[in-house]
């Protein structure tokens, strides 16, 4: 039994080409269960022969109809349409930031009358002394692309240095400083961000905040320099009767 | 001979740059040699001739969404029997609850002898009963190397296996056939 199953492999090749080979031979020939099995084999072969035959009934294969072709220009669209989109976004997304960054609150300084910036001291006007007539002075014309140069004969020569005299300047006149109102200052006053770090908080506004003891949650006015000695010294008496509050206009400051 | 070969693969391969570009008639052309084997093979192994013809489309259109990743190393028909094999394989698998059907009104063919005719329809129905009696692999295998008439190397290519791992299946393979052929032939007796 264990010698035929060495011709395994040989009986299929045999069923399958026809061909039987010398020692298979032998073996059949002393085997009747290998004869058999080869007998059935060659039935398996006739069988796997006619499942080979094509069949009359092929189903036609047309994709043509059911795939629509692929052409070039919608990938084209496509791509540019993506494109437009990015570029919009990108616009969209430039402009708001644009918007937002001039909306965007920046406290205002408070800036005492005394510290307004005082106009500039004239600089002292410096006058070369005319050239005596005397000394004739040779006027060479040069071209435009050669560099002006003192020569060796120029440095020697006796021609004098030219002093400078400096004339006595008028008085500055002091611009005229606005007088400090507070109402307007509190008309004009830009709510102070939550958000707007304590740096950038104006200084009467962060000493309004430690005074007062509340946390600020919205708006606070720019308070002058009356108004916060007022605040300070809440016993002085208003030179016009009113209340620090009411100069404030804390009534109507949301605070927290 | 040699010529035609030849031309016939230059048409082949203008047929599949036309049909990578898109154009779905250069594919119905560059498949229709390779239909009716592709057919027949979704025929033996599915058993149901509806069952095939579905499986033939199905393949059809994977192959068509698939070929540009068709490198050209290897034959156009291999690598086409290789996606109707899995085709087929999927749709057996999902079928396998399914009762078999041998499809005999597909087997008729145009004889001289009737007789002969008749015999040899009886030895192809009871392979194909046998046939369907295999797991879905070792039926994929003897279709491709007993129908189809390929090489190991093209059904190791298929497969995805190694020449030898594909001889050593097919043996296994071979011997469940067998089995199945001597029980169908002793069911057939009773």
């Amino acid at each position: 039994m264990a010698s035929c199953e060495r011709y395994e492999e040989a009986l299929w090749k045999a069923a399958e080409t026809g061909n039987i080979p010398a020692d298979l031979q032998q073996h059949l020939d002393t085997c009747p269960a290998c004869r058999e099995s080869l007998t059935a084999l060659q039935r398996t072969m006739t069988g796997f022969m006619e499942l080979r035959r094509i069949p009359e009934h092929v189903p036609a294969v047309a994709l043509a109809p059911l795939l629509p072709a692929t052409r070039w220009w919608p990938r084209v669209a496509f791509a540019g349409a993506l494109v437009v989109l990015a570029i919009a976004g990108i616009s969209f997304w430039l402009a708001r930031k644009q918007q937002v960054s001039v909306t965007e609150h920046r406290p205002v300084p408070f800036v005492q009358p005394e510290q307004l910036e005082q106009p500039e001291k004239p600089m002292p006007l410096i006058i070369e002394e005319p050239k005596k007539p005397d000394m004739p002075r040779i006027v060479q014309s040069r071209p435009a692309h050669v560099r002006h140069r003192r020569t060796a004969r120029q440095f020697h020569s006796p021609m004098p240095i030219p002093v400078r005299q400096e004339q006595p300047s008028p008085e500055p006149q002091p611009l005229p400083v606005p007088a400090y109102d507070p109402v307007e200052a509190l008309i004009s006053a830009q709510p102070v961000n939550a958000l707007t770090p304590l740096d950038a908080t104006p200084l009467p506004t962060q000493a309004l905040m430690a005074v007062s003891d509340l946390p600020v949650t919205y708006t606070l006015t720019q308070v002058g320099p009356e108004e916060m000695q007022q605040l300070l010294h809440p016993e002085a008496t208003p030179e016009d009767g009113r209340t620090p509050g009411e100069r404030t206009n804390f009534g109507n400051a949301s605070l927290g | 001979m040699a010529t035609r070969t030849v031309v016939a693969e230059q048409t082949e391969r203008q047929l599949i740059a036309q049909a990578r570009a898109g154009n779905t008639y250069a594919f119905d052309a560059l498949v229709s040699d390779y239909a009716p084997r592709v057919y027949r093979l979704a025929l033996r192994m599915l058993g149901d001739a509806e069952e095939a013809e579905d499986a033939l489309q199905e393949a059809m259109i994977r192959a068509y969404r698939s070929l540009g990743g068709f490198r050209g190393d290897a034959v156009f028909g291999t690598w086409l029997y290789a996606i109707a094999a899995r085709v087929c394989l999927t749709r057996r698998q999902a079928a396998k609850q399914r009762p078999e059907q041998v499809p005999l009104d597909e087997l008729r063919m145009s004889t001289a002898d009737a007789a002969d005719e008749m015999l040899r329809r009886e030895a192809g129905d009871r392979v194909q009963r046998v046939l369907n009696t295999l797991p879905p692999p070792d039926r994929l295998l003897m279709v491709l190397r007993f129908v189809e008439g390929l090489s190991h190397e093209e059904i190791a290519r298929i497969m995805g296996w190694t020449v030898e791992n594909s001889r050593t299946r097919l043996l296994r393979a071979k011997r469940a056939l067998r089995e199945q052929y001597e029980k169908d032939a002793t069911d057939g007796e009773l």
